[in-house]
């Protein structure tokens, strides 16, 4: 998948779980604080982005992904790897 | 004229080594921390029965400096928990001998009311409903009360409820919005030291007055997670299924305490989905049911503990994570209840887990039994009462084996390694349900 496409998804992903337009959120905005993400709602959407992009986060830095450019980059390289 | 209200609720651990410990294994603290960054209901309730014409500050305290100098207010009204109670009455000590008028109420000083008189001008013991308002007349008047006992029932009727002063919030960084739709709990566990202490039976607020109080919480923040501050949200499953349904077009995430009754209302469970819950607290207390006889007088939690697995994985399987909450020390427990829990903890596939040590609050059911049988550590202790550290001798196993067993047990749990683990289980669950 490329790399806009996978953006589009992930765009979309985040809408549905914070109720927000996330059209105008930038790569590097922190998930948190822009679209108020608790730690639960950033488990779920890992959950969403590996269901539906078919990837693995590692599970020693699950806490690490707070931007769209970090989970972009993960994707990429899951991808890479496959 | 100018009231202070102030809040005194920071996190305690008195036992050195345990201190240590939460530093270590920073989830060990987490819920105190998430606690005592919640902003006071209680307060804020005080705030919005009291009339316009009055001038309220209100204040949040986790750690007071005997040094710094204090605010001037014409009165001052504090509440704080067990643990920090000597803290307040200190900072109440200060003001009175500034000659400011001081007003304590809150849980402990409900449960505890002559001791706290001797640290205020006036106690308000139950709810500030009933009660409060007649104070202010009385204090304006010149002749304050040295005690006010508010409604135990009927707190939440159209007479005496005010909504919840929420816009001092205004311009806070709070991680979480605190709203009340009921107090009280009918389970009435002996150890349990909240707001059913504080009422003579369950109160429900209407669907319409909870719904309202979000709303009204909802303009003063941007990012609203919201935590329900009751005993036990979903004792009426009509009352629950009608207010998750008005609060689904809200959009907020939402955490609460409840039972594990939950898990067999497919319809209640769906609707707390759809609704933005995102966590339920429930009190399993122990994984045997054997060990739960006598926890509440009906034996609720004993007949429910077969259901435990079960029930946290059909709460779970619907993306609501599961904060199982156990206390150790319980009378039937024996030294080898650490290892047990510890293998109950992986089988149940909780995302999160809350230890805590057996507390005999004061004023407590469980208190009164533990002080005629003679087993507290000592008479007066309330800065322990931490849920953290042992104020008495357990039945099945030594105070020593308690407290080394719990900080075992602690390392077990909340390490990093660990909530990966669960992080991963609950990311799991939620992936079948998507």
């Amino acid at each position: 998948m490329n790399r806009r496409k996978a953006e589009d998804g992930l765009r979309a992903l985040l809408g549905d779980l914070s109720g927000k337009d996330t059209s105008r959120l930038r790569l590097d905005d922190d998930l948190v604080r822009e679209l108020g993400l608790d730690s639960l709602a950033g488990l779920r959407l890992l959950a969403g982005v590996e269901k539906r992009f078919d990837v693995c986060f590692p599970d020693e830095r699950l806490g690490e992904f707070r931007t769209l450019k970090q989970l972009l980059d993960v994707m990429a390289a899951t991808e890479e790897k496959s | 004229m100018r009231i202070g209200l102030i809040a005194m609720s920071g996190v305690r651990v008195r036992t050195p080594e345990l201190a240590e410990l939460g530093v270590t294994l920073p989830q060990f603290v987490n819920r105190g921390k998430v606690i005592a960054s919640l902003p006071s209901l209680g307060l804020l309730t005080v705030a919005g029965l009291t009339p316009d014409d009055i001038d309220i500050a209100y204040r949040e305290v986790a750690d007071v400096d005997p040094k710094a100098d204090l605010e001037v207010f014409d009165l001052v009204g504090i509440s704080s928990y067990s643990a920090q109670i000597d803290e307040a009455y200190a900072l109440a000590d200060r003001y009175r001998a500034a000659g400011v008028p001081v007003v304590l109420g809150g849980l402990h000083v409900s449960l505890m009311p002559d001791e706290a008189a001797s640290h205020a001008d006036s106690v308000v013991l139950y709810g500030a409903e009933g009660a409060w308002p007649r104070l202010l007349q009385d204090f304006r008047g010149g002749r304050l009360q040295p005690r006010y006992e508010g409604l135990r029932a009927g707190v939440f009727e159209d007479a005496h409820y005010s909504r919840p002063r929420f816009d001092l919030l205004r311009g806070r960084p709070y991680n979480r919005i605190t709203v009340q739709t009921s107090r009280g709990c009918p389970l009435n566990c002996g150890f349990c030291a909240a707001s059913l202490r504080i009422t003579s039976s369950f109160q429900q607020k209407s669907v319409e007055k909870a719904v309202s109080e979000i709303r009204a919480a909802l303009d003063v923040t941007d990012h609203p997670f919201f935590e329900l501050a009751d005993d036990n949200t979903f004792i009426n499953k009509r009352w629950g299924k009608e207010f998750l349904r008005a609060i689904i077009p809200l959009g907020i995430n939402w955490f609460t305490e409840t039972d594990i009754s939950v898990a067999e209302d497919e319809e209640l469970l769906d609707l707390l989905a759809e609704s933005g819950c995102r966590q339920v607290l429930i009190g399993l207390e122990s994984p045997d049911g054997a060990d739960l006889a006598g926890v509440d007088p009906g034996d609720w939690k004993r007949r429910h503990s077969d259901r435990y697995l079960e029930g946290i994985r059909r709460i779970q399987s619907r993306g609501v994570s599961v904060n199982g909450c156990f206390i150790l020390g319980l009378d039937g427990h024996t030294k080898e209840i650490f290892t047990h829990l510890k293998e109950f903890i992986d089988r149940t596939g909780l995302l999160e887990v809350q230890i805590t040590v057996l507390t005999p609050f004061p004023g407590t059911p469980l208190y009164e039994r533990m002080r005629r049988e003679g087993v507290l550590l000592q008479e007066r202790y309330w800065d322990r009462c931490t849920l953290f550290d042992v104020n008495y001798k357990p039945k099945g196993m030594t105070v020593e084996e308690l407290e080394q067993g719990t900080r075992w047990l602690f390392s077990e749990i909340y390490n990093e390694r660990e909530y990966t683990r669960r992080k991963r289980c609950y990311m799991e669950i939620v992936k079948k349900r998507l």
